[in-house]
């Protein structure tokens, strides 16, 4: 594939233009409204008059105005609207039913305290299109005894099974930091409305989606792992493979080598010259070195330090290793690897000039994607949209007296 | 479940997947009503096939094909058809079935389709609107394109796993979602009229979009990613709580000063003043004695009442007597013949549809391969007689296993 892959699509390529799709209730739904902007689709957030706790959500950065902008804000809400409602009040539903009415979908997610007026648990969205889909994306889902219970990206990677076997032994368990959790509910739920609204279906009304953070979360793990068959529980001891898998310290940085498949062994007592206390057939047996994971961590150790990071894993994959550095977090934007793939891109930004962040997750030929526009201020595009939706002047202004536009 | 269930009831999708990235974007395409068939031999069986684990020990099909329960998990709800890509005219066969489907998902290195001969130029020649979705570690293009990854590789080359552990795995399942968002993109372009599709995903990539929030700082003349583990930039306060029994934890965060105040209510201590710089280690400290006198289920419900975010540290067992899981049927019931009865997770995607969940584990290797190219290549079993004679194709001995659990579902009715 050509690097002209990396293009973006036009407007009027993009698989989803002339869609509109509404993002109402918060970060749960962010990631989920990123993907399907970038496939062209109108995207309208529905913001609090006071703006979304999300434009606070570290890491900030100095704006030109003196101001501090979230950099997650901006990654997330580019090439989206921004229009300014307060989608708890009923007073808002008059404007609610308009903006819904030209929705071809809604992205809602809702919390205690915090709830989206006229959300019930169909779900149905009392001012959406009789047609439209309508995908709540909350912490439990909309049914069961945890319906109302509230979580956060942190407390949702509690429940997914992954963290109770990360960290130290003794404890406490560690939780994978970013929203990595409502980020994956956020893919499925992009491509849940994309499978919905896919042309050549029978459309015969609206579609309800009751997506789940926690089932979302939690499938990985449950997909992996047979508790119904082995009644084995995973725990902090028992979560490496054996040698040679696992994160090595070389002489100018670490390592990680991914031995799963039944020659990796001896692939890499190979790279490492064939040294005589690594040759002993009784090796080769993965379940013997998860016995003698000490003794063989003990024997390696002294062989990976003699080697440079990049020159054994270029060396090592050579031969058929799987293995890569191991970097800190955003050491890799420097690698020459994703300056090839030109991954990272620049995209103005109306507070901050302009701001760099992860380019599109896939590329395609033809292009799918469209090129990032700046994430908009709150409000920004209210009155846009209310001449595009017919709205007069005199009702917008009732509504902002009001204090729900 | 029967394959036209679903919203992508008609759509075919042909699949080489292998291992997790590749299987897992073929299972959800099928868990939303594609028809997907798995590409394997028994010279190229899955590599999940003779995956070693404590908890996926190797079982035997009637064939002498091996088989795990892992195997059964990821490969659920896909039928088997046996091709040989050794030999060209199981290449040719190959290249006949595109014609037929919709999507193809692959995940080799970048080249193996093209060295068959059945690259994207070729395939979509032969399908016009074809969608090939490549699925790799770093991409198609690239110096390094051609390196084997895993996802623990993935995870240590993005940051991950020295943010958080290094034994930690996750981006694997990150790129087959997302890869499942591109197909349906390119579907949709399709038909809607436009050319066939290539897709380039890079487990690397989709991993750094969602990796975002650890280096959007020092992408931007910040500082580096330095928290504390459990440390939620922002939050008032976040943490992990020891309860009562062993290795029981719970995990709780205040994101904002009305949740401090809920929490010192529920403590029954005093709300810290505005700028209090012990603030946090008061709540914390009363935390972490209130938690140990209770059970995790205890403290979460009473964090939760009292309208805090608070959620269980689930082990393997706690999720599979989670009552929330449970409710929303969340677990399956599959029968598969070698391995035995199974109880598997639901698709989310089927839960949160109110979808029929699927009972179809992985099938038996070649179970498939006569219905599929009877159905959906129209070929007489005289056809595929002579197919397996040239080497072509196989399937299994009839008297072995004449079908694969619940090959009764109808193959190929609807496109």
């Amino acid at each position: 594939m050509s690097d002209e892959s990396s293009e973006a699509a036009t407007e009027v390529d993009a698989p989803l233009r002339g869609k509109r799709i509404i993002e109402v209730g918060g970060r749960m739904v962010s990631y989920a409204g990123r993907l399907l902007a970038d496939l062209g689709a109108d995207v309208i957030v529905l913001e609090r008059p006071a703006g979304e706790d999300s434009r606070r959500v570290p890491p900030l950065a100095a704006s030109s105005s003196g101001g501090r902008v979230s950099l997650d804000h901006e990654y997330l809400q580019q090439t989206k609207r921004s229009v300014s409602v307060d989608w708890t009040s009923a007073q808002a539903l008059p404007f609610l039913r308009r903006v819904g009415a030209s929705a071809d979908a809604v992205l809602v997610t809702t919390r205690p305290g915090r709830a989206v007026v006229g959300l019930t648990r169909g779900p149905t969205l009392d001012w959406a299109a009789d047609d439209a889909v309508v995908c709540a994306v909350t912490a439990y889902g909309l049914t069961g005894p945890q319906r109302c219970w509230r979580s956060t990206p942190f407390t949702a990677f509690a429940g997914s099974g992954l963290m109770s076997v990360t960290g130290p032994v003794e404890g406490p368990p560690v939780a994978m930091p970013g929203a990595h959790m409502f980020d994956l509910a956020g893919v499925r739920a992009a491509y849940l409305v994309q499978a919905s609204l896919l042309t050549g279906r029978d459309h015969t009304g609206g579609v309800a989606i009751d997506l789940s953070v926690h089932e979302a979360a939690s499938w990985q793990k449950l997909t992996i792992d047979q508790f119904d068959t082995s009644g084995r529980i995973p725990d902090r001891r028992t979560n490496f493979g054996p040698p040679p898998g696992g994160v090595w310290q070389c002489r100018d940085g670490r390592v990680d080598i991914a031995a799963h498949a039944l020659h990796h062994w001896s692939i890499f007592v190979d790279v490492l010259g064939r040294p005589d206390e690594l040759a002993d057939p009784l090796y080769e047996d993965r379940a013997m070195r998860v016995q003698l994971f000490d003794l063989l961590t003990e024997l390696i150790t002294p062989y990976m330090a003699q080697w440079g990071a990049a020159e054994f894993v270029d060396r090592a994959q050579d031969a058929g290793l799987p293995c890569a550095l191991s970097f800190a977090p955003g050491e890799m934007a420097d690698d020459p690897h994703m300056a090839d793939r030109q991954f990272f891109v620049t995209v103005p930004s109306i507070a901050l000039g302009s701001v760099r962040v992860p380019g599109h997750p896939f590329r395609s030929q033809p292009p799918l994607q469209v090129q990032r526009r700046p994430a908009r201020p709150a409000d920004a595009d209210t009155e846009t949209l209310c001449k595009e939706l017919g709205v007069g002047e005199e009702e917008l202004s009732r509504w902002r007296a009001a204090g729900v536009v | 479940m029967s394959s036209e269930s679903g919203p992508l009831a008609g759509l075919r999708v042909i699949s080489f997947g292998t291992f997790v990235v590749g299987n897992v974007c073929a299972t959800m395409l099928s868990d939303l009503g594609a028809e997907v068939a798995k590409v394997e031999s028994p010279r190229r069986p899955e590599a999940l096939r003779s995956y070693f684990s404590l908890d996926h020990p190797n079982i035997h099909e009637p064939s002498g094909i091996r088989t795990t329960n892992m195997f059964a998990s990821l490969t659920s709800g896909q039928r088997s058809v046996s091709l040989n890509m050794d030999v060209e005219s199981g290449r040719a066969l190959f290249r006949r079935l595109v014609a037929a489907v919709d999507v193809v998902v692959e995940n080799f290195s970048p080249g193996q389709m093209d060295r068959w001969g059945c690259g994207f130029e070729t395939l979509s020649r032969r399908r016009p609107g074809l969608v090939m979705a490549s699925l790799t570690g770093y991409g198609q293009s690239g110096r390094r394109a051609n390196y084997r990854a895993y996802a623990s590789n993935i995870a240590n080359y993005l940051g991950l796993a020295s943010s958080w552990a290094f034994d930690g795995t996750h981006f694997d399942f990150v790129g087959a979602h997302h890869a499942v968002s591109a197909i349906l993109g390119a579907v949709e372009s399709v038909r809607q009229g436009g050319p066939a599709v290539h897709i380039d995903l890079a487990q690397a990539e989709t991993g750094a979009a969602v990796m975002a929030p650890l280096y959007l700082a020092s992408m931007n003349g910040g500082p580096a990613w330095s928290q504390a583990p459990n440390a939620v930039p922002g939050s008032a306060l976040s943490g992990v709580f020891c309860c009562l029994g062993e290795d029981e934890w719970v995990a709780v965060e205040l994101e904002d000063a009305a949740d401090v105040a809920a929490a010192c209510a529920l403590l029954e201590i005093e709300e810290p003043e505005t700028g209090d710089a012990d603030a946090g280690n008061e709540i914390r400290s009363a935390l972490t004695a209130w938690c140990a006198t209770f059970t995790p289920y205890q403290a979460v419900v009473r964090l939760q009442r009292a309208g805090l975010a608070a959620a269980v540290v689930e082990n393997l067992e706690d999720l599979w007597r989670d009552p929330q899981l449970r409710s929303r049927g969340a677990y399956r019931d599959v029968f598969h013949p070698d391995v035995g009865s199974r109880e598997l997770p639901a698709s989310p995607d089927q839960v949160a549809l109110g979808l029929p969940r699927t009972t179809r584990p992985g099938a038996r290797l070649g179970a498939d391969t006569t219905a599929i190219l009877q159905a959906w290549l129209g070929l007489s079993e005289q056809d595929i007689d002579e197919l397996e004679h040239s080497d072509a194709c196989w399937h299994p001995p009839k008297e072995q296993h004449p079908t694969s659990p619940n090959s009764h579902d109808q193959i190929g009715i609807a496109r």
